[in-house]
Protein backbone atom coordinates (compact mmCIF):
# COMPACT_ATOMS: atom_id res chain seq x y z
CA UNK A 1 0.00 0.00 0.00
CA UNK A 2 1.10 3.63 -0.38
CA UNK A 3 2.93 5.10 2.36
CA UNK A 4 4.10 9.11 3.00
CA UNK A 5 7.62 7.82 2.86
CA UNK A 6 7.81 6.11 -0.62
CA UNK A 7 5.98 9.44 -2.13
CA UNK A 8 8.63 11.61 -1.02
CA UNK A 9 11.72 8.89 -2.21
CA UNK A 10 10.15 9.32 -5.47
CA UNK A 11 9.43 12.99 -4.94
CA UNK A 12 13.18 13.21 -4.07
CA UNK A 13 13.98 10.64 -7.08
CA UNK A 14 11.90 12.67 -9.42
CA UNK A 15 13.95 15.91 -8.50
CA UNK A 16 17.33 14.67 -9.40
CA UNK A 17 15.80 12.43 -12.70
CA UNK A 18 17.95 14.03 -14.80
CA UNK A 19 21.26 13.38 -12.50
CA UNK A 20 20.27 9.84 -12.29
CA UNK A 21 19.65 9.47 -15.99
CA UNK A 22 23.20 10.38 -16.50
CA UNK A 23 24.18 8.15 -14.01
CA UNK A 24 22.03 5.48 -15.63
CA UNK A 25 20.12 4.23 -13.03
CA UNK A 26 17.49 2.57 -12.85
CA UNK A 27 15.09 0.25 -10.96
CA UNK A 28 12.59 3.40 -9.67
CA UNK A 29 9.06 2.06 -11.29
CA UNK A 30 8.13 1.06 -7.56
CA UNK A 31 7.90 4.73 -6.35
CA UNK A 32 7.48 6.16 -9.60
CA UNK A 33 3.74 4.72 -10.21
CA UNK A 34 2.39 4.91 -6.48
CA UNK A 35 -1.15 6.33 -7.95
CA UNK A 36 -1.47 9.13 -5.57
CA UNK A 37 1.46 10.94 -7.31
CA UNK A 38 -0.38 10.52 -10.95
CA UNK A 39 -3.15 11.52 -9.24
CA UNK A 40 -1.60 14.92 -7.95
CA UNK A 41 -0.02 15.38 -11.67
CA UNK A 42 -3.90 15.36 -12.92
CA UNK A 43 -4.67 18.11 -10.08
CA UNK A 44 -2.38 20.22 -11.31
CA UNK A 45 -2.11 20.04 -14.56
CA UNK A 46 -6.01 20.34 -14.63
CA UNK A 47 -6.02 23.57 -12.17
CA UNK A 48 -3.11 25.17 -14.36
CA UNK A 49 -5.48 24.48 -17.63
CA UNK A 50 -8.54 26.46 -15.66
CA UNK A 51 -6.05 28.94 -14.43
CA UNK A 52 -5.24 29.88 -18.09
CA UNK A 53 -8.74 29.31 -19.72
CA UNK A 54 -9.78 32.15 -17.15
CA UNK A 55 -7.09 34.93 -16.87
CA UNK A 56 -5.65 33.88 -13.86
CA UNK A 57 -1.55 34.13 -13.40
CA UNK A 58 -1.15 32.53 -9.68
CA UNK A 59 -3.66 29.69 -7.73
CA UNK A 60 -4.56 30.34 -4.20
CA UNK A 61 -6.73 27.85 -3.03
CA UNK A 62 -7.25 23.95 -4.59
CA UNK A 63 -10.14 22.02 -3.02
CA UNK A 64 -10.31 17.91 -3.60
CA UNK A 65 -13.26 16.30 -3.23
CA UNK A 66 -11.67 12.41 -2.32
CA UNK A 67 -14.41 9.84 -1.34
CA UNK A 68 -13.53 7.32 1.05
CA UNK A 69 -13.90 4.55 -1.25
CA UNK A 70 -11.67 5.92 -4.11
CA UNK A 71 -8.25 3.87 -2.55
CA UNK A 72 -6.59 7.42 -2.04
CA UNK A 73 -5.07 8.65 0.84
CA UNK A 74 -5.25 11.93 1.37
CA UNK A 75 -2.09 12.60 3.14
CA UNK A 76 -0.06 10.95 0.24
CA UNK A 77 -1.40 13.30 -2.10
CA UNK A 78 -1.39 16.07 0.05
CA UNK A 79 2.30 15.29 0.15
CA UNK A 80 2.84 14.67 -3.61
CA UNK A 81 1.01 17.88 -4.67
CA UNK A 82 3.01 20.38 -2.42
CA UNK A 83 6.03 18.66 -4.46
CA UNK A 84 4.89 19.25 -7.65
CA UNK A 85 3.60 22.93 -7.11
CA UNK A 86 7.12 23.97 -6.85
CA UNK A 87 8.09 26.50 -9.52
CA UNK A 88 4.67 26.29 -11.07
CA UNK A 89 2.04 29.09 -10.70
CA UNK A 90 0.32 26.99 -8.06
CA UNK A 91 3.35 27.47 -5.82
CA UNK A 92 1.76 29.10 -3.05
CA UNK A 93 -1.89 27.22 -3.41
CA UNK A 94 -3.13 25.43 -0.40
CA UNK A 95 -4.66 22.41 -1.05
CA UNK A 96 -8.09 21.62 0.80
CA UNK A 97 -9.06 17.77 0.95
CA UNK A 98 -12.70 17.38 0.98
CA UNK A 99 -13.41 13.67 3.08
CA UNK A 100 -16.74 12.23 1.85
CA UNK A 101 -17.89 9.36 3.33
CA UNK A 102 -19.77 6.86 1.60
CA UNK A 103 -23.49 7.58 1.34
CA UNK A 104 -25.84 4.69 0.16
CA UNK A 105 -29.07 4.67 -1.77
CA UNK A 106 -32.32 1.97 -0.75
CA UNK A 107 -33.86 0.87 -3.92
CA UNK A 108 -36.93 -0.71 -1.72
CA UNK A 109 -37.33 2.77 -0.34
CA UNK A 110 -35.97 5.37 -1.95
CA UNK A 111 -33.80 6.61 1.47
CA UNK A 112 -30.25 8.02 1.27
CA UNK A 113 -28.36 6.47 4.22
CA UNK A 114 -25.45 7.25 5.40
CA UNK A 115 -23.77 5.12 7.99
CA UNK A 116 -22.32 6.25 11.16
CA UNK A 117 -18.64 5.82 11.22
CA UNK A 118 -16.32 5.77 7.89
CA UNK A 119 -15.45 2.60 8.39
CA UNK A 120 -18.88 1.24 8.77
CA UNK A 121 -20.93 -0.79 5.91
CA UNK A 122 -24.17 -1.03 5.56
CA UNK A 123 -25.72 -4.67 3.99
CA UNK A 124 -29.49 -3.55 4.85
CA UNK A 125 -31.52 -0.67 4.99
CA UNK A 126 -32.50 0.51 8.22
CA UNK A 127 -36.11 1.77 7.04
CA UNK A 128 -37.41 -0.94 5.34
CA UNK A 129 -34.70 -4.08 5.54
CA UNK A 130 -34.11 -4.09 1.44
CA UNK A 131 -30.72 -5.44 0.57
CA UNK A 132 -30.49 -3.45 -2.58
CA UNK A 133 -28.49 -1.02 -1.62
CA UNK A 134 -26.37 1.30 -3.99
CA UNK A 135 -23.27 3.29 -3.58
CA UNK A 136 -24.19 6.85 -4.58
CA UNK A 137 -21.00 8.99 -2.62
CA UNK A 138 -17.50 7.41 -1.81
CA UNK A 139 -15.63 6.94 -5.38
CA UNK A 140 -15.39 11.12 -5.62
CA UNK A 141 -12.62 12.20 -7.17
CA UNK A 142 -12.68 15.46 -8.05
CA UNK A 143 -10.71 18.95 -8.51
CA UNK A 144 -14.28 21.03 -6.90
CA UNK A 145 -13.30 24.68 -6.40
CA UNK A 146 -10.06 26.80 -6.57
CA UNK A 147 -8.89 30.37 -6.45
CA UNK A 148 -6.91 32.18 -8.77
CA UNK A 149 -5.29 35.63 -9.12
CA UNK A 150 -5.93 37.89 -12.23
CA UNK A 151 -4.40 41.15 -13.10
CA UNK A 152 -7.67 43.22 -12.55
CA UNK B 1 4.61 42.21 -8.49
CA UNK B 2 3.83 44.73 -6.30
CA UNK B 3 2.69 47.00 -8.96
CA UNK B 4 0.29 44.47 -10.33
CA UNK B 5 -2.77 44.88 -8.81
CA UNK B 6 -4.45 41.51 -7.87
CA UNK B 7 -7.92 40.28 -7.71
CA UNK B 8 -9.03 36.98 -6.65
CA UNK B 9 -11.65 34.64 -8.53
CA UNK B 10 -13.03 31.50 -7.32
CA UNK B 11 -14.12 28.93 -9.72
CA UNK B 12 -15.70 25.80 -9.36
CA UNK B 13 -15.15 23.53 -11.91
CA UNK B 14 -16.05 20.01 -10.93
CA UNK B 15 -13.10 18.15 -13.03
CA UNK B 16 -12.55 14.67 -12.62
CA UNK B 17 -8.85 13.87 -11.33
CA UNK B 18 -8.77 11.08 -13.88
CA UNK B 19 -10.68 12.27 -16.49
CA UNK B 20 -7.29 11.57 -18.97
CA UNK B 21 -7.78 7.84 -17.82
CA UNK B 22 -11.89 7.55 -17.76
CA UNK B 23 -11.30 9.23 -21.45
CA UNK B 24 -9.13 6.15 -22.72
CA UNK B 25 -10.82 3.67 -20.71
CA UNK B 26 -14.18 4.78 -23.07
CA UNK B 27 -11.90 4.29 -25.95
CA UNK B 28 -10.98 0.87 -25.19
CA UNK B 29 -14.52 -0.08 -24.02
CA UNK B 30 -15.76 1.43 -27.08
CA UNK B 31 -13.22 -0.95 -29.15
CA UNK B 32 -14.29 -3.85 -27.04
CA UNK B 33 -18.50 -3.41 -27.84
CA UNK B 34 -17.41 -2.59 -31.40
CA UNK B 35 -15.72 -6.53 -31.88
CA UNK B 36 -17.91 -7.98 -29.69
CA UNK B 37 -15.44 -8.81 -26.93
CA UNK B 38 -15.84 -9.61 -23.11
CA UNK B 39 -13.48 -7.75 -21.10
CA UNK B 40 -12.75 -9.32 -17.34
CA UNK B 41 -10.42 -7.32 -14.99
CA UNK B 42 -8.89 -9.33 -12.86
CA UNK B 43 -8.18 -8.45 -9.33
CA UNK B 44 -6.38 -9.49 -5.64
CA UNK B 45 -3.50 -9.72 -3.81
CA UNK B 46 -0.40 -11.08 -4.67
CA UNK B 47 -0.38 -14.37 -4.73
CA UNK B 48 -4.27 -14.65 -3.85
CA UNK B 49 -3.50 -17.17 -7.53
CA UNK B 50 -5.08 -14.91 -10.34
CA UNK B 51 -3.08 -16.91 -13.13
CA UNK B 52 -4.05 -20.29 -12.04
CA UNK B 53 -7.31 -19.31 -11.78
CA UNK B 54 -7.21 -17.39 -15.21
CA UNK B 55 -5.64 -20.42 -16.59
CA UNK B 56 -8.15 -22.96 -15.59
CA UNK B 57 -11.44 -21.22 -16.21
CA UNK B 58 -10.04 -20.65 -20.10
CA UNK B 59 -9.14 -24.53 -19.53
CA UNK B 60 -12.96 -25.07 -18.74
CA UNK B 61 -14.12 -23.35 -21.92
CA UNK B 62 -14.71 -25.47 -25.08
CA UNK B 63 -14.31 -22.18 -27.04
CA UNK B 64 -10.40 -20.96 -25.80
CA UNK B 65 -9.30 -20.24 -29.04
CA UNK B 66 -11.05 -17.41 -28.95
CA UNK B 67 -9.68 -15.81 -25.63
CA UNK B 68 -6.92 -13.72 -25.06
CA UNK B 69 -4.83 -12.74 -21.90
CA UNK B 70 -3.25 -9.49 -21.11
CA UNK B 71 -1.24 -9.53 -18.07
CA UNK B 72 0.07 -6.43 -15.32
CA UNK B 73 1.97 -9.17 -12.89
CA UNK B 74 3.55 -12.45 -13.92
CA UNK B 75 6.06 -13.75 -11.87
CA UNK B 76 7.81 -15.96 -13.31
CA UNK B 77 8.13 -17.89 -16.80
CA UNK B 78 6.17 -20.81 -15.37
CA UNK B 79 3.10 -18.42 -14.61
CA UNK B 80 3.29 -17.35 -18.66
CA UNK B 81 4.28 -20.64 -20.16
CA UNK B 82 0.93 -22.04 -18.24
CA UNK B 83 -0.87 -19.81 -19.38
CA UNK B 84 0.33 -20.11 -23.05
CA UNK B 85 -0.56 -24.12 -23.24
CA UNK B 86 -4.19 -22.56 -22.48
CA UNK B 87 -4.29 -19.47 -25.06
CA UNK B 88 -1.90 -18.27 -27.82
CA UNK B 89 -2.49 -14.84 -27.40
CA UNK B 90 -0.61 -13.84 -24.01
CA UNK B 91 1.16 -9.89 -23.84
CA UNK B 92 2.90 -8.97 -20.82
CA UNK B 93 2.93 -5.35 -19.14
CA UNK B 94 5.78 -4.30 -18.52
CA UNK B 95 4.68 -2.74 -15.45
CA UNK B 96 8.25 -3.42 -13.32
CA UNK B 97 6.73 -3.07 -9.80
CA UNK B 98 3.77 -0.69 -10.49
CA UNK B 99 0.74 -0.29 -8.17
CA UNK B 100 -1.80 -0.36 -11.10
CA UNK B 101 -2.74 -0.67 -14.65
CA UNK B 102 -4.20 2.21 -16.35
CA UNK B 103 -6.33 2.36 -19.50
CA UNK B 104 -3.07 3.55 -21.55
CA UNK B 105 -1.39 0.64 -21.14
CA UNK B 106 -4.17 -1.30 -22.22
CA UNK B 107 -4.86 0.68 -25.05
CA UNK B 108 -1.27 -0.41 -25.83
CA UNK B 109 -1.06 -3.86 -25.17
CA UNK B 110 -3.79 -3.97 -27.59
CA UNK B 111 -2.54 -3.72 -30.32
CA UNK B 112 0.23 -6.54 -30.06
CA UNK B 113 -3.08 -8.69 -30.10
CA UNK B 114 -5.03 -10.19 -33.29
CA UNK B 115 -8.65 -9.91 -32.66
CA UNK B 116 -10.02 -11.88 -34.95
CA UNK B 117 -12.57 -14.39 -33.44
CA UNK B 118 -11.53 -13.28 -29.75
CA UNK B 119 -14.59 -13.11 -28.07
CA UNK B 120 -13.02 -12.96 -24.43
CA UNK B 121 -10.21 -10.74 -23.03
CA UNK B 122 -8.90 -11.55 -19.33
CA UNK B 123 -6.86 -8.68 -17.68
CA UNK B 124 -4.78 -9.64 -14.73
CA UNK B 125 -3.99 -6.84 -12.71
CA UNK B 126 -1.30 -6.03 -10.33
CA UNK B 127 -1.81 -7.33 -7.22
CA UNK B 128 -3.05 -5.09 -5.02
CA UNK B 129 -6.27 -3.99 -3.41
CA UNK B 130 -6.40 -0.05 -3.10
CA UNK B 131 -4.33 1.34 -6.03
CA UNK B 132 -6.60 -0.06 -9.06
CA UNK B 133 -9.74 0.79 -7.56
CA UNK B 134 -10.15 4.13 -9.82
CA UNK B 135 -9.00 3.05 -12.75
CA UNK B 136 -11.01 1.71 -15.29
CA UNK B 137 -9.68 -0.13 -18.12
CA UNK B 138 -12.57 -0.14 -20.62
CA UNK B 139 -13.69 -3.50 -18.73
CA UNK B 140 -16.60 -4.93 -19.32
CA UNK B 141 -17.07 -6.65 -15.43
CA UNK B 142 -14.94 -6.61 -12.56
CA UNK B 143 -13.73 -10.12 -10.88
CA UNK B 144 -12.23 -9.69 -7.58
CA UNK B 145 -10.35 -12.95 -6.34
CA UNK B 146 -9.80 -13.24 -2.48
CA UNK B 147 -8.03 -16.76 -1.03
CA UNK B 148 -8.68 -18.30 2.37
CA UNK B 149 -5.08 -18.03 3.67
CA UNK B 150 -5.20 -13.92 3.19
CA UNK B 151 -8.15 -14.16 5.98
CA UNK B 152 -11.70 -13.52 6.01
CA UNK B 153 -11.28 -9.89 6.73
CA UNK B 154 -10.10 -8.40 3.90
CA UNK B 155 -13.61 -7.34 2.31
CA UNK B 156 -13.86 -5.31 4.86
CA UNK B 157 -10.63 -3.88 4.84
CA UNK B 158 -11.01 -2.83 1.44
CA UNK B 159 -14.36 -1.88 0.61
CA UNK B 160 -13.42 0.55 -2.45
CA UNK B 161 -11.96 -2.32 -4.69
CA UNK B 162 -14.56 -4.94 -3.40
CA UNK B 163 -17.66 -2.86 -4.18
CA UNK B 164 -16.42 -2.25 -7.72
CA UNK B 165 -17.13 -5.80 -8.28
CA UNK B 166 -19.62 -7.52 -10.17
CA UNK B 167 -17.95 -10.94 -9.56
CA UNK B 168 -16.03 -11.86 -5.98
CA UNK B 169 -14.20 -15.41 -6.09
CA UNK B 170 -13.10 -17.15 -2.94
CA UNK B 171 -9.79 -19.17 -3.96
CA UNK B 172 -7.96 -22.34 -2.46
CA UNK B 173 -11.20 -23.06 -0.62
CA UNK B 174 -9.37 -26.67 -0.66
CA UNK B 175 -6.88 -25.13 2.05
CA UNK B 176 -9.59 -23.70 4.39
CA UNK B 177 -9.66 -26.11 7.03
CA UNK B 178 -5.93 -25.68 7.57
CA UNK B 179 -5.42 -21.50 7.93
CA UNK B 180 -9.01 -21.74 9.58
CA UNK B 181 -10.72 -20.17 7.42
CA UNK B 182 -13.87 -18.21 8.92
CA UNK B 183 -16.53 -18.89 5.32
CA UNK B 184 -19.58 -17.27 7.07
CA UNK B 185 -17.50 -14.03 8.23
CA UNK B 186 -16.15 -13.63 4.82
CA UNK B 187 -19.25 -13.90 2.64
CA UNK B 188 -20.93 -11.52 4.98
CA UNK B 189 -18.28 -9.51 4.10
CA UNK B 190 -18.42 -9.67 0.74
CA UNK B 191 -22.64 -9.11 0.80
CA UNK B 192 -21.82 -6.47 2.72
CA UNK B 193 -18.94 -4.20 0.46
CA UNK B 194 -19.80 -6.06 -2.79
CA UNK B 195 -24.23 -6.17 -2.43
CA UNK B 196 -24.30 -6.93 -6.27
CA UNK B 197 -21.28 -9.01 -7.22
CA UNK B 198 -21.99 -12.78 -7.62
CA UNK B 199 -19.81 -15.12 -5.58
CA UNK B 200 -17.77 -18.02 -6.05
CA UNK B 201 -16.20 -20.67 -3.64
CA UNK B 202 -13.48 -22.29 -5.85
CA UNK B 203 -10.32 -24.12 -5.54
CA UNK B 204 -8.47 -23.19 -9.13
CA UNK B 205 -6.00 -26.00 -7.49
CA UNK B 206 -7.69 -29.12 -7.54
CA UNK B 207 -10.91 -27.77 -10.19
CA UNK B 208 -14.01 -27.79 -7.28
CA UNK B 209 -16.54 -25.27 -7.78
CA UNK B 210 -14.72 -24.26 -11.40
CA UNK B 211 -17.83 -25.35 -13.72
CA UNK B 212 -20.15 -22.68 -11.87
CA UNK B 213 -17.79 -20.13 -12.10
CA UNK B 214 -16.86 -21.14 -16.13
CA UNK B 215 -20.54 -20.99 -17.24
CA UNK B 216 -20.78 -17.50 -15.27
CA UNK B 217 -18.10 -16.26 -16.99
CA UNK B 218 -18.45 -17.68 -20.53
CA UNK B 219 -21.91 -17.96 -20.94
CA UNK B 220 -23.36 -15.09 -22.35
CA UNK B 221 -20.74 -15.05 -25.20
CA UNK B 222 -21.52 -16.09 -28.48
CA UNK B 223 -18.66 -17.31 -30.02
CA UNK B 224 -19.86 -17.37 -33.64
CA UNK B 225 -20.90 -13.72 -33.73
CA UNK B 226 -18.31 -11.90 -35.96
Amino acid sequence: MTSVPAVQRFLHIRKNRNTLNRKGRGGLHEVENMHEVTIAENLLETALAHMRENGGHSITRIRVDVGHLSGVVPEALEFAFSCLKEQTPAETADLEINALVPEYLCAGCGQTIQPAGQDEMIVECPFCESRHLTVVKGYELNLSEMEIETDE
Amino acid sequence: MSDTKNTGRTLKPHSPLLAKNDLIAQQNRQFFESKGIHVINVLSSPGSGKTTLIGKILSGWRDRHRAAVITGDLATENDADRLKQVVSQVVQINTGTACHLDARMIAEALEKIDFSGIRLLFIENVGNLVCPTMFDLGETRRMVVLSVTEGEDKPVKYPGLFGTAQIVVINKKDLAEYVEFDRDTALEGIRKTAPNATIFEVSAKTGSGMNALVTHVTGGIDPERS
